[in-house]
């Protein structure tokens, strides 16, 4: 797989505030990843880095082998879309997507055919003609799109592109999207704050907490495999289950915040190997089931319909509420307990919040 | 007892019909959403129960009173909204403290310590009682906003949209905090929001308002199983619903977009249809891996605890939610099984469901 872009030792410092810290990481040609986090993280100021409408404070950026640091935006073959579209409002979809071409000076009827060329591909062919003003929020974000494709990038950078859409409109864009990148394959570096745009059409998601790069990886694997509580608590709608738990020794247990005792061999011996006493269980909703004889005892405090399956909330010890899932129609009110799917759960020293392997 | 109804309610704003004659009933304890896209008229329809605003026509009961022309303070209702308003310079303790020292509710500065102590225990902010707004988490400063409405201990709270400035990871947190308040309170909750999951979560009942008409009202599953029309159809559940437009002849039913052929009578008990239907059919109720059409996969989407995969058949896009564990690669010829007895009809001119 040929890299095209690297990030080397990537810092920004805002006055006293790291706003990014060290990031090192490459993405690969075809590779759509998505920088995702919360707000403050530091992913939108890594992507204006790599657009060069920032500057680095240290570390180096490169583009298709090139080192690009001191490079102006212009000089760095990448194209930029918006939060906001930021389309030309006096000019039609179809000016708006022949200005960069028109502005390096192509030749009319080159400008013609790529121009029509991107439409079809977006299924913009029958409005070229109108103004933004005349488009849905929808198709002007095709047009921004369109006016970023037309110059035949080395990479696509976007900022929260579908975040001004309402919510149907943004899971329609989302999918048409994703299969954009299918169809044409083109490297694209995309940040959301939004875990469900990331899982949903991320080849990698770059995970960033203050500043930092917390875990890299497939959406299958930050899902699964959590490399610590903030990534298991942020992925995930509601995010991963933590269940407080203190070793009592190989053979002995944990104990939970109740004081029921709970068993589970390949979890005892990552404790031992670990030498950890207090640490946290993660699970995530839909490994935990409404069961006659779980390990877990609980009440549940309440049941979201959410039409296809109940979204259950249980107190497990004063205070400590978990979700669980369960898609069976029935409803169980009251005392329950709750089964562990342990494979797929999860153990953390609650020192550090990593993860025990 | 605290309940709310609504009768005929009509309501204008110059050439803007907001309400066009709503009729609505919020029961004694229970958790009614509203339901609907920008410009339905929600926020109309609580503003008017408020008192903040008048019907033009109509009628507004508080407990069988009739409360047109009744000031929003002798309403005994409480207005939480989206944007909660706390006071910079103030306390959590003096901001939840100051409706109990208004002229209006002028209380015991002994009295007021019992409630607001009472209110802060309750929301679980009693660590938070002696700093300022500007100190606290967005959740916080929302808990302090409902604080702030039930210290006077009203029996309605008017909502809208109070969990939407939030964040999406406290915003489920809030939402189970929210249903066993109001289950604790044992008060009665008018709650307003665009975002269907919230309204299906939270609800006893949802009541789906669009362009000032109320198009249902019932529970969660109602709404999401046997939605009213087609606007209810599309607007509850993600993702959507598929509509399909099928013909019916000589007994059997077309699917023109799948290419698809059915007897009518294995997929509708009712009575008689008109020879154009929409047959609307959940994502959850497409199965892939059996059944004898086929389609092509044209993009897998990963929600985590589900997966979406968009499968090509002919023309058509069908939704389909498969479990997370299941593995389709884009391009992949699958076959799929409709589930016939989850069927809806609806009626393509009125785009009223049919039976």
């Amino acid at each position: 797989m040929m890299e095209r872009v690297r990030l080397e030792g990537l810092s920004k410092r805002f006055g006293a505030f790291e706003a990014v810290q060290d990031v090192t990481l490459s993405i690969f040609e075809g590779e759509f990843v998505v920088f995702l986090g919360p707000s403050g993280c530091g992913k939108t100021t890594t992507l204006r880095m790599i657009a060069g409408l920032e500057k680095p404070t240290r570390g180096d950026i490169f583009i298709a082998g090139k080192r690009v640091t001191q490079l102006p935006p212009a000089r760095r073959n990448i194209a930029f879309v918006f939060q906001n579209y930021a389309l030309y409002p006096h000019m039609t979809a179809f000016e708006n997507i022949a200005f960069p071409l028109e502005a390096q000076g192509v030749p009319r009827e080159e400008v013609q055919r790529r121009v029509r060329e991107v439409a079809k591909i977006l299924g913009l062919e029958h409005l070229l003609a109108l103004r933004p003003a005349q488009l849905s929020s929808g198709d002007m974000q095709k047009v921004a799109l369109g006016r970023a494709m037309v110059r035949r990038p080395q990479v696509f950078l976007m900022d929260e592109p579908l975040s001004g859409l309402d919510a149907k409109h943004r899971e329609e864009m989302r999918a048409e999207l994703k299969r954009l990148h299918i169809e044409i394959g083109a490297t694209t570096v995309y940040v959301t704050h939004d875990q469900i745009e990331a899982m949903s059409m991320a080849d990698r998601i770059v995970v960033m907490n203050e500043g930092k790069i917390q875990q890299v990886g497939s959406p299958r694997e930050v899902y699964l495999h959590p490399e610590n509580l903030f990534v298991a608590h942020f992925i995930g709608s509601p995010g991963m289950n933590f269940i407080p738990l203190v070793f009592l020794g190989e053979g002995r247990g944990f104990r939970l915040e109740n004081g029921d005792v709970i068993r589970h061999e390949t979890m005892e011996r990552l404790a031992v190997r670990h030498g950890v006493r207090e640490c946290i269980l993660g699970i995530r909703p839909e490994f935990l089931s409404i069961a006659a004889s779980g390990e877990i005892r609980g009440n549940t405090v309440s049941i979201e319909p959410l039409g296809y399956k109940n979204l259950y909330a249980v107190e497990i010890a004063p205070g400590r509420i978990i979700r669980v899932e369960d898609m069976r129609r029935e409803r169980f009110s009251g005392n329950v307990s709750l089964a562990v799917r342990w494979e797929a759960a999860c153990l953390f020293d609650h020192q550090t919040g990593q993860r025990i392997r | 007892m605290a309940e709310v109804v609504l009768r005929d309610v009509e309501k204008r704003f110059g050439k803007i019909q907001a309400l066009q004659g709503i009729t609505l009933e919020v029961r004694d304890g229970e958790f009614l959403v509203l339901l609907g896209p920008t410009g339905a008229g929600k926020t109309t329809t609580l503003r008017i129960v408020s008192g903040l605003e008048e019907p033009d026509r109509g009628d507004v009961f508080i407990d069988g009173v009739r409360m047109n022309g009744v000031a929003p303070r002798d309403r005994n209702c409480a207005f939480v909204f989206q944007n909660y308003i706390l006071y910079p310079h103030l306390t959590v303790y003096d901001n939840l403290a100051f409706p109990l020292r208004s002229k209006l509710w002028r209380t015991e500065e002994s009295e007021i310590r019992k409630k607001v102590e009472h209110v802060a225990r309750v929301l679980k902010i009693e660590h938070l009682l002696h700093r300022k707004p500007d100190k606290l988490s967005g959740g916080e400063q929302q808990r302090v906003a409902l604080g702030r409405a039930m210290v006077r201990n009203p029996r309605i709270f008017l909502m809208d949209e109070p969990l939407s400035n939030l964040d999406a990871k406290l915003r489920e947190e809030m939402r189970v905090e929210l249903k066993s308040l109001q289950k604790n309170l044992g008060a009665t909750f008018f709650f307003v929001t665009h975002d269907h999951v919230e309204a299906m979560t939270l609800g006893d009942r949802v009541a789906v308002l669009n362009q000032g008409v109320l198009q249902q009202v019932g529970t969660p599953e109602e709404v999401y199983e046997y939605p009213a029309n087609v606007f209810v159809a599309r607007f509850v559940g993600n993702p959507e619903m598929n509509l399909l437009e099928g013909f019916l002849e000589g007994g059997k039913l077309h699917l023109r977009g799948l290419a698809l052929t059915l007897d009518l009578e294995k997929v509708w008990k009712g009575g008689e249809l008109p020879s154009r239907v929409l047959v609307g059919l959940r994502p959850e109720n497409i199965l892939l891996g059996q059944g004898e059409a086929v389609g092509e996969v044209y993009l897998v989407e990963d929600l985590g605890a589900d997966k979406i995969v968009r499968l090509r058949v002919g023309e058509t896009l069908l939704r389909v939610r498969v479990p997370k564990e299941a593995e389709f690669s884009v391009g992949e010829r699958v076959p799929y099984l409709l589930a016939y007895e989850k069927f809806l009809f609806f009626d393509p001119t009125t785009e009223r469901r049919l039976g």
